[in-house]
């Protein structure tokens, strides 16, 4: 996406917008911004629209629910992004339109008593699209993580391709991280998959850091921050991204 | 440079090293051999710092320190470096950003001033050319999606990148083919100084024909039972352990 990036035009948000349309054939990123709005959105992405869409939540509890409902040929590729004070996100994604696609990838970071619920419901209701969702969670303290995603397969969606994985680290035993992938395909004729890790740090990657001169907290940090690439690294726009590693570096100081 | 005595070691109250007795001088390249499960993998992490071993008894002294009381990341500062037997994968973190970091603590700890971006990159194409790195590995995350060779390789780029004083390499031919195991004989061979040591910790003969140790050591469940010089790898590739473990048995 990064050679492309120039192409794409920045779409002005204006504040309290509840209802955002991207015309045929347009290239847009937007940027939710950092303050998560109260109340639904709805974002429609016309005919052989591309859009780059992200949801940063830098501090304060999240509050989102997005609705986004794709046209024939259109795609999105969003990245969501949460470190402030956990919080509840539903993101409810539409496939309307034949040949459309959607890329998902979100992070978010949990400490102390912080709560996170984030539900993906990705709905393939005509045939030939395809989607694919990477959710991380890292949780630390007593802090408690749970992402639920749904794939929905109608019954005409044949030939679709849908894929699920959610990756999470927990930092020590007391956090805790749910994961719940839930399927319900009504087509004969897909491809779809779900994964889902729940893992603690890698004790001997950390050993393998410090026999190269790291501390050991600089070591926890980096595997953190190698962790969440998955996510960071996919985003084109350089501003963005950096100020995302910001915040990311000072949420995990946070958790300490 | 380094003075082991009388070394004990366990993991969860199993003795794995059992007073081992090993000195190593400027200059020099040791190859410690013996049959599997005779301790060698454990002495080279203990002398690492790993926490998974538990030392008992005996002392380490390496460049005039008490190697023991240091931490790992110290050991490693002081330029103690241990090729792994199975290197381990960091996803997400590239090669390049984890030896900048790595090298940082290293002058850092040398009180020197940290290389620039320029000189970092000059020294990255240098060192990688060594081993034959293809320049892509270093850019992707650290051995993530590496071949068996090229995680060896890369390990041998490291210890280039790092310039250690003292390098043990644990295993590091194992499981390479023929030529992997000539470029990574001929990586250590060029870094080999009058200042610096190598302590090779293998299981066959194949890799001093490259790299010539000036003695050889046998360890045997957690002693080393007896050494020589070059010459002993060979009648060892012959013969095997037998005559040594029946002799040493005898005393």
């Amino acid at each position: 996406m990064s050679s492309t990036e120039n192409k794409y035009r920045r779409y002005d948000l204006a504040s309290g917008s509840r209802e955002i349309t991207i015309a045929d054939g347009d290239m847009v990123s937007i940027n939710l911004g950092a303050e998560c709005a109260e109340g639904e959105r709805v974002v429609s992405v016309g005919r052989g629209a591309k859009v780059v869409l992200a949801e940063v939540c830098g501090e304060g509890s999240a509050k989102s629910a997005l609705i986004l409902r794709l046209a024939e040929g259109s795609q999105v590729d969003m990245t969501a992004v949460y470190l402030g004070e956990g919080g509840d996100v539903h993101h409810r994604v539409e496939l309307a339109g034949a040949d459309a696609e959607f890329e998902y990838r979100a992070l978010y970071i949990v400490g102390g008593e912080e709560r996170m619920n984030l539900a993906l419901d990705v709905r393939h209701e005509v045939a030939d699209c395809r989607s694919s969702e990477i959710v991380k969670g890292i949780a630390a303290g007593t802090a408690k993580g749970r992402f639920s995603g749904m794939i929905y397969v109608a019954p005409d969606a044949q030939r679709t391709a849908a894929f699920q994985q959610s990756r999470n680290l927990l930092l020590n035993d007391r956090a805790e991280i749910k994961t719940e992938p839930q399927l319900e395909i009504y087509a004969d004729d897909v491809k779809c998959s779900h994964g889902a890790t729940v893992g603690m740090m890698d004790e001997d990657a950390i050993w393998y850091m410090r026999q190269r001169g790291l501390d050991e907290a600089a070591a926890r940090r980096l595997q953190m921050m190698g962790f969440a690439a998955d996510v960071t690294s996919h985003i084109a726009d350089e501003e963005l991204r950096s100020e995302l590693e910001v915040l990311i570096d000072r949420k995990l100081d946070s958790l300490n | 440079m380094l003075k082991v005595k009388n070394l004990h070691a366990s993991v969860g109250g199993k003795e794995i090293l059992r007073g081992i007795n090993f000195e190593v001088h400027p200059g020099e390249v040791h190859a410690i051999m013996g049959p599997n499960g005779s301790g060698k993998s454990t002495f080279a992490s203990v002398l690492a710092g790993s926490e998974k071993f538990e030392v008992t008894d005996g002392s380490v002294e390496y460049c005039g320190e008490n190697l023991l009381e240091m931490s790992i990341e110290d050991r490693a500062r002081a330029g103690l470096f241990l090729g792994f037997q199975y290197p381990v994968e960091i996803p997400g973190v590239s090669m390049a950003n984890f030896m900048k970091l790595a090298i940082a603590e290293k002058r850092k700890w040398e009180g020197k001033e940290p290389l620039t971006p320029a000189q970092f990159l000059k020294l990255m194409k240098e060192k990688s050319a060594i081993v034959e790195l293809d320049s892509r590995l270093t850019s992707r995350a650290v051995n993530e999606g590496f071949s068996g060779g090229e995680k060896k390789k890369n390990e041998i780029f490291q210890m280039a990148m790092l310039e250690p004083r003292l390098a043990v390499l644990d295993e590091t031919d194992s499981g390479l083919d023929i030529d992997a195991l000539r470029i990574v004989a001929t990586g250590v061979n060029r870094l080999r100084s009058e200042e610096n040591a190598t302590v090779l910790i293998t299981h066959y003969q194949r890799l001093l024909d490259y790299i010539v140790p000036d003695f050889v050591h046998v360890l045997y469940k957690g002693e080393i039972i007896y050494s020589g010089g070059k010459e002993l790898a060979l009648k060892l590739e012959e013969e095997g352990y037998d005559w040594l473990i029946k002799q040493h048995e005898a005393k």
